[in-house]
């Protein structure tokens, strides 16, 4: 049905070539001509910050914005386990092949080949870069850097900084950040919250921001547009991220042209803490790790209230153990989550909602000692303490699947350019490098490869091209735009409903979560498309937004966000229902092997779903892009 | 909104915020140096011996001639200089909260808050009035003469017990020892965090040190009002 | 369970603030204080008036964008821990709390419980990196450093920047974050080129946002949710004197 053709103009010559030959012959651009140029950065994650850092260093005229009112609090910050690199530091076989093998493989076969190359090649400057700007990662005695183990591979290859890797890395990119600001080469804007893109001649030439302080509607103009704004789990209102991260910024792109790839491809990690109730705002991730010593089960009889003591050995069901034997508490995110959603859906769930399953260390703690899982998980336990108040070394913890990263998102060529020339899409705000599932502790490292090493080698070649012209915002379009984006805003205040925002996005993540969530079918995702559809027309006549535009006003902020979500939500629906196949987090129960693992369709889905953007949603055209194995080929994933 | 700084000179100097605790933490190591110096010489009021050995210390103090003119004014300058950078810190702190909070608490743990740090400035002042009332009394106090192994020389030691009879003086001067305990107990391990002398093992030991340190010698100068009051003859 | 609570409420950085009271009923212990926060503000929505204006973001205690002075503790009174992450199961039933916007003058009220923290960033931009700029770096093990050292950088790099040593210091002195950063960097030999340089451009940053001295009392550290210790304020004194003493120029290296 594509007319289209998508070029990701990928370099030509072998695999490990083509970055080296493409740096070698991009056009560049003058250095004395660099701060003629200016380029709008969206997002100070691990992403924007090193892109902004980056990209100033070379001499370019930044203008950076975050929402947070500093650009050290992105949503990166959280990252916890750590970052892979093939640095082979632990002599135990790695390479960059391995880690582009692995990635590839974990992505199920969904990912493109040499972007994923490149970023395994990257993954060592990243590492020397980050060490350079004093990150302390973990170390040896011997004063070298320690490695750990991370699921998906069989090397050490992930780097840490204790549990805070996210925020280490991303202070090193901030402090980058910073000394350009202070060097005058970088503006920053924070609290600004990016709400269109400004497109002039097919080219992406300024966004419009609401300043989250005053209300004022901003517009700021430039040669090149980088959106590094990150995932888009809160769609399904729970999840591990922030309560401020959104894809509005990614969205209002896809409305003014950018084509959307795999929107259906989410990642729902296996352990996270289970919802408590009503009033909950957040999910909280519990380290991967934890499987290696805990083993889940549920009990053997349905709707068992009993305290887990006091359930005996013969009544309870460790039915990760008792399905993939070989595996066992240890196979990958996906299939962990799913096995657990379905116990739960049988009845077995247990906690207050019904919807946790154990985690339980009891054999662990007789096996090994208390000590040693003080030690392994101390302060992990604590974490599970603070929050449920209850002492997992005496009882088995709680935990449930919650929705965790977007693989999908704007589709990128090689260069990181989405469809739109001059705009570009970084880190998780792009679809690039996971496929269908992305491996532990490789987002990082991805955000971090876009930002330090890509973009600035990139944006050169189109910019040569695109002499500055002194665009101003007194052009025409940045009226428009601004016109479009208070338009909105005064619809959602005028509308005076009786339901608030949080109760829409409360909604929108329940169809998401029942829907489209960990195991999907036809008949769920028919269904998800039109009930949010009605959402989506019963927010417009219902919703209540209190307040002004002029001040800080987050029921608008997120009324805003939501409106996106709602439609979002039901382009990952139909892009889901569309996949007829099953691969990697994305999981259509009427595509399984007989012992009901995922069944990919080469044959028929071995490409992206790239949707562009037709006026409605309903009419979004999905176009592809067929993905070329040359150097892994594809198998079946078994863990029996 | 402030701007970014562009007037951030590169060079250092004593008088910003950290410069300035580097003078009061030094300023009040020396000071509390010379009390103890300054304690151990009064201590020879217990000696009871009539006050000889307190009154030749004085006398060979005085035999310094003009080396003792040179330690007096350094020791004010010292005094000075300690009170007008103390003063400096804190109307700098306050400025730095105008709204105070409604409520305030401290949440314990590992603070080192206590009424002594909070009452620095307090205890300070009345240090500040207390010093020149004392040096009033008895540096420039009267003149009293005894002869001790055939040197005349002054009778500091009348002049201490004469005072000290006074109960208004004694209870006064015992009073006001108390908030010099106050003062040292924080000032002390604050010094010589304020110099950067401390780490994870000195700190905690500085800490303790400092307020056994404050209670020795506060104690001793509290002490030595009552004792004199109580159990010390007036001299014949 | 149920409190009742006296919240800050102020339209705008110029606007005269006051208390108001409040009254929240059906709130779970699990509930975290922001999310008893947002149950009340579903209400005060529900009731067309103006809910209570309060940063968050990552609710998991580590981007440091919340904070609260709550019954006069910065981050409430549990040791070690965000606002985000306090319990409301930690306050007695029926209690009455008091809330308040984490002040100083550095830190000016936008609205309400929000306040503006810029004043940190600025003392980072005045000096709180290593210059290196992308792709000068060399290989990560070439420098070895040892695991003690290491971990002592990351002890003082935990830091979430969250402005809660500001707040809970009787002087609103941000040494305690200021030199959080600086021991970081002088603890790494990576640092060691610019750490004069630095820690005199940090600290004359500090002086010109407004924060007040440092007088030892040792309440940031015990309002950090991230333990971090005051023997970093020595360290940044050491370096701080250290630098003065060469005027602020790079010690030749012997
Ligand atoms: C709990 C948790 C743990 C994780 N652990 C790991 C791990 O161990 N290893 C790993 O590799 N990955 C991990 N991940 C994934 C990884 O952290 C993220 O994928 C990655 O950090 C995303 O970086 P980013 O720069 O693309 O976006 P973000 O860090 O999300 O930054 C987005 C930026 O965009 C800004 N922004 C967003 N929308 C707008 C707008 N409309 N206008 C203006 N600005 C906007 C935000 O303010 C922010 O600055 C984890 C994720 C979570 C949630
Ligand atoms: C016998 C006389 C005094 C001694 C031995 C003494 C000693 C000390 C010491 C050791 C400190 C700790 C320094 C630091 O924290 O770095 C200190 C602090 C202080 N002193 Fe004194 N002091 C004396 C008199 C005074 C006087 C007269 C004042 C007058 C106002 C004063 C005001 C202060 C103040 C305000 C501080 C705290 C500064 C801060 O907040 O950090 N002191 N003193
Ligand atoms: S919201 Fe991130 S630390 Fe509290």
């Amino acid at each position: 049905m594509s007319q289209v053709v998508l070029d990701a103009k990928i370099p030509k010559g072998p695999i490990e070539d083509k970055w080296s030959n493409h740096k070698a012959s991009v056009k560049l651009v003058n250095p004395a001509n660099k701060r003629k140029y200016t380029i709008i950065v969206v997002g100070t994650g691990l992403a924007g910050a090193s892109a902004a850092a980056s990209l100033a260093e070379l001499g370019y005229n930044v203008l950076n914005f975050c929402i947070q009112d500093s650009p050290r609090r992105a949503h990166s910050v959280a990252a916890q386990g750590g970052i892979n690199a093939a640095k082979n530091y632990q002599n135990d076989g790695d390479s960059v092949f391995r880690l582009f093998h692995d990635t590839i493989k974990g992505g199920d076969y969904r990912a493109r080949e040499a972007n994923v190359y490149r970023l395994a090649e990257l993954s060592l400057n990243i590492i020397d870069q980050a060490v350079a700007q004093g990150v302390p990662f973990a170390r040896e005695y011997g004063g070298m850097l320690a490695n750990r183990s991370f699921g998906g591979a069989q090397v050490s290859r992930t780097f840490y900084a204790r549990g805070q890797t996210g925020q280490q890395l991303l202070l090193g990119a901030y402090s980058a950040l910073m000394r350009q600001v202070a060097a005058g080469r970088v503006k920053l804007y924070a609290r600004r919250e990016m709400l269109d893109l400004v497109v002039i001649d097919g080219r992406a030439r300024g966004i419009i921001c609401r300043n989250l302080i005053t209300g004022e509607i901003e517009a700021y103009a430039g040669d090149a547009v980088c959106l590094a704004t990150g995932g888009y789990s809160t769609v399904y209102y729970l999840s591990t991220n922030a309560v401020n991260s959104n894809g509005t910024a990614a969205w209002r792109c896809f409305k003014k042209g950018a084509f959307f790839a795999n929107p259906c491809f989410t990642q729902i990690h296996p352990t996270c803490l289970p919802e408590t109730g009503s009033g909950q705002s957040k999910l909280t991730l519990m380290s991967e790790s934890l499987r290696n010593d805990g083993r889940v089960w549920v009990p053997k009889k349905k709707g068992d209230t009993r305290p887990p003591h006091e359930i005996p050995e013969d009544e309870r069901d460790y039915f990760l153990e008792r399905r993939y034997p070989a595996f066992g508490n240890l196979v990958p995110r996906d299939i962990a989550s799913r096995a657990a959603k379905a116990i739960c859906d049988e009845g077995y769930g247990v906690g207050p909602t019904g919807r946790a399953v154990y985690l339980d260390f009891a054999e662990a703690i007789n096996r090994l000692g208390i000590d040693v899982i003080r030690e392994r998980y101390g302060n992990l336990f604590d974490m599970y303490r603070e929050i449920t108040g209850e002492d997992p070394y005496k009882t088995p913890m709680r935990i449930y699947p919650a929705p965790h990263y977007t693989m999908g998102g704007l589709w990128v060529d090689y260069n990181l350019m989405t469809t739109i020339p001059g705009l570009y899409a970084l880190g998780e705000a792009n679809f690039s490098d996971h496929g269908a599932n992305r491996l532990g502790a490789s987002a990082l490292m991805q955000g971090l490869a876009d930002g330090y090493f890509i973009i600035p080698v990139t944006i050169g070649d189109f910019l040569a091209d695109h002499r500055p012209d002194g665009l101003s915002t007194d052009h025409p379009a940045f009226a428009q735009a601004i016109k479009d984006v208070e338009d909105q805003i005064k619809r959602l205040l005028s509308i005076k409903g009786k339901k608030t925002v949080r109760e829409f996005h409360w909604e929108l993540g329940r169809i998401m979560w029942d829907y489209v969530g960990m195991a999907r079918n036809a008949q769920g995702l028919t269904k998800a498309i039109s009930d949010i559809r009605a959402l989506r027309e019963e927010f417009w006549k219902n919703v209540k937004v209190v307040g002004e535009n002029e001040d800080y006003n987050k029921s608008l902020e997120f009324a805003g966000r939501v409106a996106d979500y709602l439609e979002l939500g039901e382009l990952m629906a139909m892009d889901a229902l569309d996949r007829e196949e099953s691969c990697g987090g994305h999981f259509r129960e009427e595509y399984q092997t007989p012992d009901g693992e995922a069944l990919r369709r080469d044959d028929l889905f071995c490409h992206v779903s790239v949707w562009e953007h037709k006026g409605d949603i309903k009419d979004s055209v999905r176009h592809k892009e067929p993905l070329e194995f040359e150097y892994v080929k594809p198998t079946q994933r078994s863990y029996k | 909104m402030h701007g970014m700084a562009k007037d951030v000179t590169r060079k250092g100097t004593w008088q910003t915020s950290l410069g300035r605790k580097v003078i009061m933490g030094l300023t009040g190591i020396l000071l509390i140096g010379y009390l103890i110096i300054h304690l151990t010489a009064n201590l020879l009021v217990f000696a009871g011996d009539g006050g000889r050995l307190l009154n030749l210390y004085s006398h060979s103090l005085h035999q310094l001639g003009p080396l003792l003119f040179v330690a007096r004014i350094a020791l004010a300058a010292l005094f000075i200089f300690h009170i007008i950078t103390g003063i400096r810190v804190v109307i700098q702190n306050r400025k730095a909260r105008s709204t105070r909070y409604t409520m305030a608490a401290s949440k314990g743990g590992p603070s080192k808050m206590t009424p002594a740090s909070r009452w620095m400035a307090i205890t300070g002042l009345i240090l500040l009035f207390f010093v020149p009332w004392h040096v009033n009394m008895f540096t420039l106090g009267p003149y009293y003469e005894t002869v001790i192994d055939g040197v005349p020389m002054r009778d500091l030691y009348r002049l201490v017990v004469e005072r000290f009879k006074d109960p208004a003086i004694a209870f006064t001067y015992a009073a006001v020892m108390l908030f010099l305990c106050m003062h040292l107990a924080h000032g002390f391990w604050s010094a010589l965090q304020s110099l950067g002398a401390l780490n994870r093992r000195w700190l905690p030991v500085a800490y303790t040190v400092g307020v056994i340190l404050a209670i020795l010698v506060a104690g001793g100068f509290f002490i030595l009002p009552l004792y004199t009051y109580f159990f010390v003859p007036m001299p014949a | 369970m149920k409190f009742r609570l006296k919240i800050w409420r102020q339209a705008g950085p110029d606007q005269p603030g006051r208390f108001e009271e409040y009254t929240v009923d059906n709130i779970s212990p699990d509930m975290s204080f922001l999310e008893m926060l947002d149950e009340l503000n579903e209400e005060l929505v529900r009731q067309d008036k103006d809910p209570i204006a309060f940063d968050s973001d990552c609710r998991e205690g580590i981007c440091g964008a919340c904070g609260l002075m709550i019954n006069g503790m910065a981050h409430g009174p549990k040791l070690g821990c965000t606002t985000c992450e306090l319990r409301m199961r930690e306050f007695p039933d029926g209690s009455l709390i008091t809330v308040e916007p984490f002040r100083a003058d550095a830190f000016p009220v936008i609205k309400d419980l929000v306040v503006d923290r810029s004043a940190l960033d600025r003392i980072i931009a005045a000096g709180g990196y290593i210059s290196v700029n992308t792709g000068s770096a060399p290989d990560a093990n070439a420098i070895p450093i040892p695991k003690e050292i290491a971990e002592e950088a990351m002890d003082a790099a935990a830091c979430i920047g969250c402005g809660a040593c500001v707040a809970a210091c009787p002087n609103a002195s941000a040494a305690l974050f200021t030199g959080a950063k600086i021991s970081q960097l002088a603890l790494l030999p990576q640092g060691h080129p610019e750490r004069e340089r630095r820690v005199i451009s940090m600290v004359n940053q500090m002086d010109i946002e407004g924060f007040g001295n440092c007088s030892n009392h040792g309440e940031c550290e015990a309002a950090c949710p991230k333990g971090i210790s005051i023997v970093n304020i020595a360290r940044m004194r050491r370096e701080y004197i250290r630098a003065v003493r060469t005027g602020g120029q790079v010690r030749a290296s012997v």
